[in-house]
């Protein structure tokens, strides 16, 4: 599949981080106790996103995949480093100058239960930051909001439906009809198909790549499934324990994976067919969570771990054209 | 063939609602023999939960079994209590698909490992310490002993699915119905997981029954699958002649909207439409109004056929079938 063709692949990047890091309090086990320091959940992250394009984000859970979209959406404050929109810092924006780029950033998250207000009509949920945001009401909202109940592929009577009524597909559509109301040039998708049905997945990643085409929206897309991953993004950035440990042009870290990370990723996707079985798939062991102080962060499962990355934390360097990874040996 | 360990005949359980009636699980027959994988996949609200949750006696209020017999070795659970208790729990264990609310958040791993122990297996003191160890190194928990003070959310969410297996295999079952076991955690993990499995059922002959909406899953670790839909299997099959051809058109759509990551076509393929509202179910084959086979005959309930040996089917106009690609034939 080749992917939506950027819009402008020249021009400067629609977001930016550079050396993005959060930490998150960690509350005392007990009130006499030290206060533990900060928990440092992602460090040092640095990439740009294009107009009309999509980086997607892998990496095992509680690697910090979607407190970078957090940070992205300024719901999080960065510890260091930046998150930049247009060149503008999102972070550091308050008041109107933030609400005036806020707009053009929306979310789409994991779950289509609960992000939606149940005793809401799904027209004023669609239609609700147009009114707070100022931009249209009455008749006008309406339209918009039957504008937006097509292109996503819902019928015009949902509008006068409530969220409880619906699949959980279709509220997943609403959600991202109330992203699109907006008309945003930026959206952090989080897992927006995971918690959907194997059947109606498929409908939402078309959807997502058919908006894409008509409207230019940029994407971070954060998923589990590598293969719905493949399908939607340009880049991808493989995240271990919060650090990028790899990142490349789609198919480049498929078909030429360098760090042992994305290998082990790769290696372990069961494939849905049973012809192709393998014994022993688990290729990288030991436990998650066991994050070392020093050196490599993934060195007690990596099967190349030598002294170097037990001492060092290697570098994320460029190993081909667009393409980098930080490790020693690989 | 051996004779069973699991059967269900015709299974019905239901919800009584604010709502209304739900049938949940229709009808539902199935059968697992001893070392046997029996994969469950399909829709979400399908019933696979609850047909599970109905084996072990744990179906949440409001529901109950309303029809038809569960059964051990050829004797009816439902119809003893007592003696279903103790089968429950020892012969039959569950991983349940939230693992974090079935570990009690108050007590130590090794405290409710240890539980299973003394009641399944009589097994208390220093033995049952030694055992709890050895439980937790084999599901791959580095350095057991120290940890099993530790409460459950003091370990990662791979790890606390991993304790819930070695709790539910410290009683030696026969038969471990894994529900959903793999779903939060990232693929390494869970080729750990399934690697685990295979061991086990090697190992042990243990007998599973995997729930999962993973497909890859499936093929990976099932000998027989079972296709369930609004609240009725409609397709039963071995796992290669399942995947080569499947017969009825909602597991055709299920392969087909499963991308393999090397295969990139333009558009994904999908099921149109979305899955039915069970307290509203169409009348006849509740796919029809999703199914591109569909016609006027399929407005009543397809009957159960057999359109090849193993095979179990309901639905009127199956996609056609290879002649006689039999698996063994393919297979030997
Ligand atoms: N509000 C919080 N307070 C403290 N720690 C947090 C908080 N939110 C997240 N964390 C921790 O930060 C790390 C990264 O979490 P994050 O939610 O970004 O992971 P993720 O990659 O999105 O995982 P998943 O795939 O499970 O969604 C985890 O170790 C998590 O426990
Ligand atoms: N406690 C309950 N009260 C009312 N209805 C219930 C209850 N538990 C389950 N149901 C209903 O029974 C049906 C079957 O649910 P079940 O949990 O078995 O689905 P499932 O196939 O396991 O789905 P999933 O893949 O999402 O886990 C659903 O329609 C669900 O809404
Ligand atoms: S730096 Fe060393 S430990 Fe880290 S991934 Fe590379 S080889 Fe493995
Ligand atoms: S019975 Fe009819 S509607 Fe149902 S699956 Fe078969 S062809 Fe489709
Ligand atoms: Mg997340
Ligand atoms: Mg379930």
């Amino acid at each position: 599949m080749s992917s939506v063709p950027l819009l402008r692949p020249d021009a400067a990047p629609l977001v930016e981080a550079r050396g993005l890091s959060v930490s998150y309090a960690v509350p005392r086990a007990a009130f006499w106790q030290q206060k533990p320091a900060p928990f440092r959940a992602v460090e040092g992250i640095d990439f740009s996103i294009g107009h009309g394009e999509t980086l997607g984000i892998v990496g095992e859970s509680g690697s910090g995949k979607s407190t970078i979209g957090r940070a992205l959406l300024g719901r999080v404050p960065l510890s260091a480093g930046s998150a930049r929109f247009r060149g503008e810092d999102i972070s550091g924006l308050s008041g109107g100058a933030m609400r005036r780029t806020r707009r053009h950033i929306q979310a789409v998250m994991q779950d289509p239960y609960a992000s939606l207000n149940p005793r809401m009509r799904v027209t004023d949920i669609i239609a609700e930051p147009l009114v707070v945001h100022g931009i249209a009401r009455g008749a006008e909202a309406r339209a918009r909001v039957d504008e937006l109940l097509d292109l996503v592929g819902l019928p015009p009577d949902a509008g006068q439906r409530h969220p409880g009524t619906f699949s959980g597909g279709q509220r997943q559509r609403i959600g991202i009809a109330r992203a699109l109301a907006m008309e945003p040039a930026f959206i952090v998708a989080d897992e927006p198909v995971s918690a959907l049905d194997v059947s109606v997945r498929a409908q939402i990643v078309n959807l997502f790549r058919d908006l894409q085409e008509k409207l230019g929206v940029s994407y971070l897309f954060i998923a589990h499934d590598l293969a719905i991953v493949r399908h939607v993004s340009h880049r991808i950035a493989v995240v271990y324990a919060g650090r990028i440990v790899e990142m490349s042009a789609r198919d480049d870290l498929y078909t030429t994976p360098i760090h042992p990370y994305t290998q082990a990723l790769l290696d372990a996707v069961p494939v849905p067919d049973p012809r192709k079985r393998r014994t022993g798939r688990a290729t990288v062991r030991g436990e998650l969570g066991a994050i070392p102080a020093a050196g490599c962060r993934f060195a007690p499962r990596c099967p190349l771990a030598s002294e170097q990355c037990r001492r060092e934390a290697p570098p994320l360097l460029e190993r081909a054209p667009g393409h980098r990874a930080a490790c020693w040996n690989a | 063939m051996t004779a069973p360990l699991l059967e269900l005949d015709d299974l019905v359980v239901t919800f009584t609602t604010r709502r209304g009636r739900i049938e949940a699980v229709r009808g539902v027959s199935l059968a697992v023999r001893p070392g046997e994988t029996l994969g469950i996949v399909g829709e979400s609200g399908s019933g696979k939960s609850v047909t599970m949750q109905a084996v072990m006696g744990v179906v949440d209020s409001p529901g109950a079994v309303e029809h038809g017999d569960i059964s051990w070795r050829g004797r009816s659970l439902l119809a003893r209590e007592g003696e279903a208790a103790d089968i429950r729990g020892r012969d039959i264990a569950m991983v349940f698909q939230d693992a974090m609310t079935s570990l009690d958040p108050l007590f130590s791993i090794g405290t409710q490992i240890g539980e299973v122990l003394a009641r399944h297996r009589g097994v208390t003191g220093a033995a049952a310490r030694a055992r709890t160890i050895e439980l937790l190194e084999l599901v791959g928990i580095a350095n057991p002993g120290p940890r099993l003070h530790y409460l459950p959310h003091q370990f990662s969410g791979g790890m606390r699915q991993r304790i819930m297996i070695a709790m539910a295999l410290a009683a030696e079952p026969a038969l471990l119905i894994a529900d959903e076991p793999t779903t939060a955690l990232d693929v390494t993990v869970q080729a750990q997981i399934v690697d685990l499995l295979i061991e086990l059922r090697d190992r042990l002959g243990l007998a599973i029954v995997l729930v999962t909406h993973d497909l890859g899953l499936v093929a990976e670790l099932c000998d027989r699958v079972a296709v369930m839909y609004a609240g009725r299997i409609v397709e039963t099959a071995d796992v290669w002649s399942l995947f080569d051809a499947p017969a009825h058109p909602y597991t055709a759509g299920l392969l087909k909207a499963t991308p393999a990551i090397d295969d990139l076509p333009e558009r994904l393929e999908t099921i149109e439409g979305s899955p039915p509202d069970p307290s509203d179910l169409p009348s006849g084959c509740a796919f029809r109004l999703r199914c591109p086979r569909a016609d006027a005959a399929c407005a009543s309930a397809p009957p159960l056929t057999h359109p090849a040996a193993g095979r179990d089917l309901l639905c009127w106009h199956p996609e056609p079938l290879p002649i006689a690609a039999s698996p063994e034939a393919a297979h030997v």
